[in-house]
């Protein structure tokens, strides 16, 4: 049994800490302010002057004048010895070369913020080793992921992404005659990698065994790999928790990545383009889906486009304003889901009192993973389950980890411990009694509480490598 | 106006100043002068009384913003200054409030003029408070604020810049409360090292505290009638030359060499200057002294040449001679140097050694310009680039600090006093240096003064130690009328 390192017990942290934010845009600005505010030794490298002196002006924190990308303005900035380098300015090639410069010269950590990077959250693990990044964020993805939770309207967990997507959780209410309240677990024939990892019941979450038989009433969570996982949510909601058909206004970037998911839960999709030549990329890219080529903005053709009978209205041009326009016509033709994206969210009473309930803005998204990252004590990728009641984990499995070259049967893990899936390579398979875990695998893990500290025994060391 | 939030913050603020009162009381207790102690005991109490009702009104609510950082560290220094004279009075020393106000805002913006005929006759509890009141004032009542209380939030950053506005203010470390604390640190270890020394060089722990406090904050109130020359000792004018010096160039500068070990202090264009106005005013005036057989022995005119100047440079306003009898050159430089002052970031008052490089950069720009006007002209100090921001601010620092030297020398003359005693008694208040010449030299006080004159003079001192910039803005309309 291998004795614990207390480094990768990730103890509460005493005291201030030191942390240096690169870009003093709307997500460094609140990180940096945040973080000041809790009594932290907060620098800020900004490039603008202008905006250097506001930041300087209004928030207790040191700033630093120049490029973050240059050695010595890292230097300047005491990048060499901070506990977490959050580089979030608005261009992703300084963002990559401060970080990688700030983990050359001793930063603890590093968090990169990239904002249109569909490529780079794919090859997610050849940038991070790359460039030395802890947690890479694209506020694309995070968009995606908020804006299909709202659509799907579940409360906690609806979809999450692992393993760069190619994991998904999702959540599902079951009904009385659903497959899971008739049999045990272990007779239940799910999809080949897909799993059921918890059942809530009220108040309650259950990491559930072989023998467990949910109640009418309770939500299932269920795992799977990308193409699966829909399979398995229709065989055990019966397919009854049908999505009802969702309008995009404005489908760049961000829109096409919420499409493309759409596409995979096989809903109705009707998409409403301005650009013309755009229109007519989208109609070729996506035959199943409507696409009309037209102004958002225009009541008439909402109308005529019968916007009113989707279930939920989506706005993602590039404009806020135009966005606002949009939903608030959505609203007025009684759309019963409106949501808005907004990219300065600031005044978030201000959309409440006109009635928009769900303006979500990317950058609070991102300022917000990014909190969260920290108070995990840096735990990249927790989804937190019922209030911390429950973790999924990643974990890579390490040489001297006592899994490794075990079989699951073998390892028998305790009540309250499941392997979700692991990742070996391009590979994504979750495992049977019989699979074997291998060192470098990637493992993700759905824990209770309690068994945490079996977790840190099984597999030592840092949550990501 | 956030009136509410700024009574809350001037309601500590004037807290700190009651407690401060208890430290005179201690004294005065320990020379068994019981009357004094009672005076302390009631001034602190009125002083409480003050900041627990200006804490009541006010509350800690809504965003507090510039204007009511103004409000906090300008009124700051006004209610310090007016709570701190109140024991003045209570002991007997100065019964006239005008007088006692002018001591206390002396003592407080340490400038260390006195309206004292005779010192010596005063308890040894009220010259403490005198000497101890320069001490808090030197490195700033709002600084210590900041320092001592955590919960101050992002205000305190404004609050910290208001009062050391220097155009060298930069932090020391990222929270501004740290950076307080550093400076404060400073201080206490300079404290300790000068009483120490003077306690060595044979003075008791009174003479040697109350001189160190008027020395580092370069207040100059001594309990001494004749000031340092009262201990005839040259080694303990040696001493205090030294810690002078040292007050009167930028704290951050000791910080630097502390924390990056071998750090050359000579790299900073601002302490070379200062080093250099130093060296370079004393060897004119010991030439001048000597060619003009006012000194015989060398030994004693280079002392002395060396202890004037520093004393002026710095704005501590100490003496160990009478300067008002030198000749003609010597006084007319020291009268300059009344316009020099010591590093920003120091304790020391006037316009600073860092004002005169930019401005004297800036203006020669100006002259380069005349001849190739196109020509793109960057301003660097140290190897950094001022901003045009700064440029601009030392100008009007310049201006305004001029023209209200002159408007403040021209009401003074008003009173009849010779051109020279009105001219440096505005310079020498507004630049917290002390004494002047004429009838306000070393020698003499600012006894025989009305008390227009008096309550000018006040204004004069607290314009001068918060830089004029937060406290003329009181005087605008638009301030209080957005």
């Amino acid at each position: 049994m291998p004795v614990l390192d207390d480094a990768t017990m990730n103890t509460a942290h005493t005291g201030p800490q030191k942390y240096v934010v690169m870009g003093a845009g709307e997500v460094g600005f609140h990180l940096a302010r945040t973080l000041s505010l809790e009594g932290h030794l907060v620098t800020v490298i900004e490039i603008n002057p202008l905006k250097q002196e506001r930041i300087d002006e209004e928030l207790d924190v040191f700033t630093v004048g120049g490029n973050g990308a240059h050695p010595a303005v890292l230097k300047a900035a005491g990048a060499d010895s901070c506990e977490l380098f959050m580089a979030v300015s608005s261009s992703d090639e300084a963002n990559f070369t401060a970080a990688a410069v700030a983990k050359h010269m001793g930063a603890a950590r590093t968090v990169v913020r990239v904002g249109v990077a569909q490529e780079v959250i794919a090859d997610r693990r050849l940038y991070e080793a790359l460039f030395g990044v802890d947690l890479l964020l694209s506020t694309e993805l995070l968009t995606t992921t908020r804006i299909l939770n709202s659509i799907r309207g579940h409360n906690t967990v609806a979809v999450e992404y692992l393993a760069e997507g190619k994991v998904q959780l999702r959540k599902i209410h079951l009904h009385e005659d659903s497959p899971l309240i008739k049999h045990r677990l272990r007779d239940l024939t799910l999809p080949k990698d897909s799993l059921v990892v918890a059942l809530y019941r009220g108040d309650e979450l259950i990491i559930p065994s072989g023998d467990d038989i949910a109640l009418p009433g309770d939500d299932a969570l269920i795992l799977g790999t990308r193409d699966v996982v829909g399979q398995a949510e229709r065989l055990l909601s019966l397919g009854r928790e049908r999505i009802g058909s969702v309008v995009i206004a404005g489908c760049g970037s961000t829109g096409r990545t919420v499409a493309d998911a759409l596409e995979r839960l096989k809903v109705k999709v009707k998409i409403i383009e301005k650009d013309r030549p755009r229109a007519k990329k989208l109609a070729s890219t996506y035959p199943d889906f409507e696409v009309v080529h037209g102004d958002a903005t225009d009541l008439q053709l909402l109308k005529a486009e019968r916007v009113a009978g989707a279930q939920t209205f989506v706005a993602l041009t590039g404009e806020d304003e135009g966005n606002l326009m949009a939903c608030l016509l959505a609203q007025e033709l009684d759309v019963p889901q409106v949501l808005a994206l907004v990219q300065r969210a600031e005044s978030s009473k201000l959309w409440e009192r006109l009635g928009l309930l769900d303006v979500f803005s990317p950058r609070a998204l991102a300022y917000e993973k990014i909190r969260e990252y920290i108070e995990n004590d840096y735990s990249a990728n927790i989804v937190s389950l019922q209030r911390g009641a429950a973790l999924v984990l990643e974990r890579r499995l390490a040489a001297a980890s006592p899994a490794a070259g075990v079989s699951l049967a073998e390892m028998n893990p305790p009540r309250g411990l499941i392997v979700g899936a692991v990742v070996r390579g391009e590979r994504v398979f979750v495992p049977r009694g019989s699979d074997r875990l291998e060192v470098d695998d990637l493992v993700i893990l759905f824990v209770r509480e309690e068994e945490v500290d079996t977790v840190r025994l099984l597999f030592p060391g840092r949550d990501r490598t | 106006m956030n009136l509410r939030s700024a009574a809350h913050f001037l309601g500590r603020l004037v807290l700190l100043v009651a407690a401060a009162e208890l430290v005179p009381m201690a004294c005065s207790a320990f020379y068994q002068e019981w009357l004094a102690v009672r005076a302390f005991l009631v001034s602190a109490l009125i002083a409480a009384l003050v900041g627990v009702v200006l804490m009541r009104f006010g509350r800690q609510r809504g965003e507090a913003y510039r204007r009511e950082g103004i409000l906090v560290v300008a009124g700051g220094w006004i209610l310090a200054s007016i709570l701190g004279a109140i024991p003045y009075i209570l002991t007997g020393a100065l019964l006239n409030p005008m007088d006692a106000l002018f001591e206390s805002a002396s003592g407080f913006t340490t400038t260390g003029a006195s309206v004292m005929t005779v010192i010596e006759v005063h308890g040894r509890g009220i010259l403490f408070w005198r000497s101890f009141s320069q001490w808090l004032g030197g490195m700033g009542i709002v600084v210590l604020f900041v320092a001592l209380l955590p919960e101050l939030g992002p205000g305190a950053r404004f609050l910290y810049k208001l009062e050391v506005p220097g155009p060298s203010a930069e932090a020391l470390q990222p929270r501004i409360r740290d950076t307080a604390l550093v400076l404060w640190k400073i201080y206490l270890a300079l404290t300790a090292l000068e009483t120490l020394f003077l306690m060595l060089a044979g003075l008791d722990l009174y003479d040697a505290l109350t001189h160190t406090f008027s020395t580092l904050s370069t207040g100059g109130f001594s309990p001494r009638n004749a000031s340092v020359a009262a201990f005839g000792s040259p080694v303990v004018e040696i001493i205090i030359i030294v810690f002078m010096f040292l007050a009167g160039a930028n704290f951050s500068l000791y910080f630097r060499v502390w924390q990056l070990k071998g750090w050359n202090l000579l790299r900073d264009t601002e302490f070379r200057l200062y080093t250099s106005i130093f060296a370079g005013a004393t060897a004119f005036v010991t030439w001048n002294l000597l060619r003009s057989d006012t000194y015989e022995h060398v030994g004693r005119a280079i002392l002395d040449s060396l202890f004037q100047v520093i004393s002026i440079l710095t704005t501590t306003g100490f003496a160990t001679a009478d300067f008002d009898a030198w000749p003609a050159f010597s006084r007319m430089l020291l009268i300059a140097l009344f316009f020099v002052g010591g590093c920003a970031g120091s304790t020391a008052g006037s316009m600073k050694v860092m004002r005169m490089v930019i401005g004297l950069k800036s203006a020669l720009r100006e002259v380069r310009l005349i001849f190739s006007p196109n020509s793109v002209l960057r301003i660097f100090v140290s190897g950094n680039r001022v901003p045009d921001s700064v440029v601009r601010s030392v100008a009007g620092f310049f201006i305004l600090y001029l023209s209200t030297w002159a408007l403040g020398a021209l009401f003074l003359s008003l009173g009849g006093p010779d051109i020279i005693t009105a001219a440096t008694a505005s310079a020498a208040t507004i630049g917290n240096i002390g004494p002047g010449l004429g009838a306000v030299g070393p020698t003499q006080n600012f006894a025989f003064f009305g008390a227009a004159d008096k309550a000018l003079m006040v204004l004069l001192m607290w314009l001068g130690r918060l830089e004029i910039y937060a406290m003329a803005a009181l005087f605008l309309r638009s301030y209080w009328k957005p």
